[in-house]
């Protein structure tokens, strides 16, 4: 008990500020803003649709919708940014630091220093630090792309450069990848290029790309390390062995 | 006043976890919002937005990996003629290159194995100056993240004077053993052990030179990122041998440590010492030395 609530009590006094409001900042093509109040009380009704607006400001009662070709950003009080692919549905919980993206794509960016944020996505939720992630809900996997940071997702930590796809049946698969790939090749990336937090996204992924290309992956934050790579443990081992010998055959091996 | 009552309040978050995620009544609310399933044309849209995921994980998930590496070191040891605890003291530089492979044969196997060429010149005592080739294999059994690995293979090696030309030892060691690593991952620590027994066949093998013997090796270690790049390595060391000819048991002790800067991706260099006191039932194999030096490394990876 006494563990819990130390716990707490350091989680909380050094706890980020919640998300409190969003506006949209990004608009290209079908972008609607859904007023879902009535079936979120009643769990009945209509869900009235209108067309999204620049400056637009997102509540507790609203869901950013967007359709085919179509995509839109928004920035929240706190400094982080979601910028939403095609056919996508997303919420957030004003009061808290959890979002929702029920379907379709999503590029979050997440200042340093926001712990505690939460990203239900699809069936499962990601807990994620200072980060910036993209998720994709499909309708049998979710798939998460770390480009810098780490985040916990379906009882892993996926770090910089890493993948995890997270299938309905309960199996994952974790891989590396290129982000600098990524960044030329995703949508959510190629097709922002004249929304105002682009020199935001290039400031936080120049520091990733260039050092990734020299070999050296940043420090991940409070909560991760870049340390246990197997290349990592192969020079640790390399290490041993070279401290442990002398360079005299007769002491042998 | 106000933080008290935000820790009453992340309590409550605590005592109802499933508060975080969304309703269902929200979930509804979406499907009805969206009016749009997951289809076809939705899965190539997501993926679009995301990049070009499969063409990335195939790139990425080779399960070969080669690497090459230059070694140079240079360090000065107390007792370079292993004499006792008077013996010479000599700088000594310790040339090197490697070739290696690490291939992912299935999940949680492995097999590692290196050839390299090494030599050691020494200042002093030149009539130890020698080179040689070795090769070491191991096929690997990983339990897992946090977990031990088991490990099994042979090594080879062979040494020859550089004065004499005379073969100092050829040799062929197969080893079992276990390595356990834990990294403790807010402080950026890694802690580490390896238990490996094996047993060296050697030539020459007759008379009081026999180099035959069973060896159990216990290394005890922790590894800390001090830095960016800069990571801090003490471990300690116990090995056993037992020689097959004469009555030759032999206990070693050593502690050491290094400091290591991982300039770039290829090149690390690093300033390390170690301790060793080697304890036999043969006086003339018992000996003391403190060694101190520097070198680096220059590995490439594909």
């Amino acid at each position: 008990m006494l563990a819990l609530i130390l716990t707490g009590l350091s989680s909380c006094l050094l706890a980020a500020p919640n998300l409190e409001s969003a506006r949209i900042t990004f608009i290209q093509k079908d972008v609607s803003v859904a007023n879902i109040e009535v079936v979120q009380v009643s769990g009945s009704g209509e869900v009235s649709r209108r067309k999204a607006s620049l400056q637009e400001a997102i509540n507790k009662n609203n869901a950013v919708i967007t359709g085919a070709k179509s995509r839109a950003e928004l920035q929240f009080n706190d400094g982080t940014i979601a910028r939403l692919g095609q056919l996508t549905s997303f919420t957030f919980t004003p009061g808290s630091r959890n979002m929702n993206l029920k379907e379709g794509s999503g590029l979050f960016q997440v200042p340093k220093g926001m712990g505690g944020t939460r990203i239900q996505a699809g069936p499962i939720t990601a807990a994620i630090t200072g980060t910036t992630l993209l998720l994709q809900v499909f309708g049998d996997r979710v798939v998460l792309y770390v480009y810098e940071g780490s985040v916990d997702l379906a009882g892993q930590t996926v770090r910089t450069a890493q993948v995890l796809t997270v299938f309905n049946n309960g199996k994952t698969d974790l891989a590396p990848f290129d982000p600098a790939k990524g960044v030329a090749s995703a949508a959510l990336f190629t097709k922002f290029l004249d929304a105002p937090s682009t020199k935001t996204f290039d400031a936080a992924l120049k520091v990733i790309l260039t050092a990734l290309e020299s070999g050296n992956i940043p420090d991940n934050g409070d909560d991760s390390t870049n340390y246990a790579t197997l290349n990592d443990l192969l020079r640790e081992r390399r290490n041993i062995d070279e401290t442990t010998k002398f360079g005299n055959p007769r002491l042998g091996s | 006043m106000k933080h008290l009552r935000n820790f009453l309040f992340c309590l409550s978050l605590a005592a109802t976890a499933h508060a975080a995620t969304p309703s269902d009544s929200v979930n509804l609310a979406l499907d009805r919002a969206m009016q749009i399933k997951n289809t076809g044309s939705a899965e190539s849209a997501i993926l679009e937005d995301g990049g070009d995921i499969q063409l990335l994980k195939q790139q990425a998930s080779t399960p070969f990996k080669f690497h090459v590496g230059i070694f140079n070191d240079v360090e000065y040891q107390s007792n370079a003629n292993l004499d006792g605890n008077s013996g010479k003291g000599a700088a000594v530089w310790l040339p090197g290159a490697e070739v290696g492979l690490d291939w992912d044969i299935a999940p949680k196997w492995s097999l590692q194995s290196t050839l390299g060429a090494e030599a050691g010149m020494f200042s002093d005592v030149e009539e130890q100056n020698y080179w040689g080739l070795s090769s070491k294999t191991s096929l690997k059994y990983s339990f897992g993240r946090n977990l031990p690995n088991l490990y099994a293979g042979p090594d080879f090696y062979r040494y020859q004077s550089f004065d004499t030309g005379d073969e100092i030892s050829l040799g062929v060691a197969p080893k079992v053993g276990m390595g356990y690593g834990y990294m403790i991952e807010k402080s950026k620590t890694y802690l580490f052990s390896d238990v490996r027994y094996q047993r060296h066949f050697v030539s020459p093998s007759d008379g009081n030179n026999d180099q035959d013997r069973h060896t159990v090796r216990v290394i005890l270690g922790v590894s800390q990122q001090v830095a960016n790049g800069l990571f801090a390595l003490a471990y300690y060391e116990y090995r056993y041998s037992d020689y097959d000819a004469f009555n030759r048991e032999d206990s070693r002790n050593t502690v050491g440590g290094s400091l290591t800067w991982e300039a770039t991706r290829n090149l690390s260099l690093r300033l390390n010492t170690s301790f060793t006191d080697n304890d036999s039932t043969i006086s003339a194999a018992e000996f003391q030395s403190l060694n101190a030096g520097m070198g680096s490394s220059l590995i490439w990876f594909f």
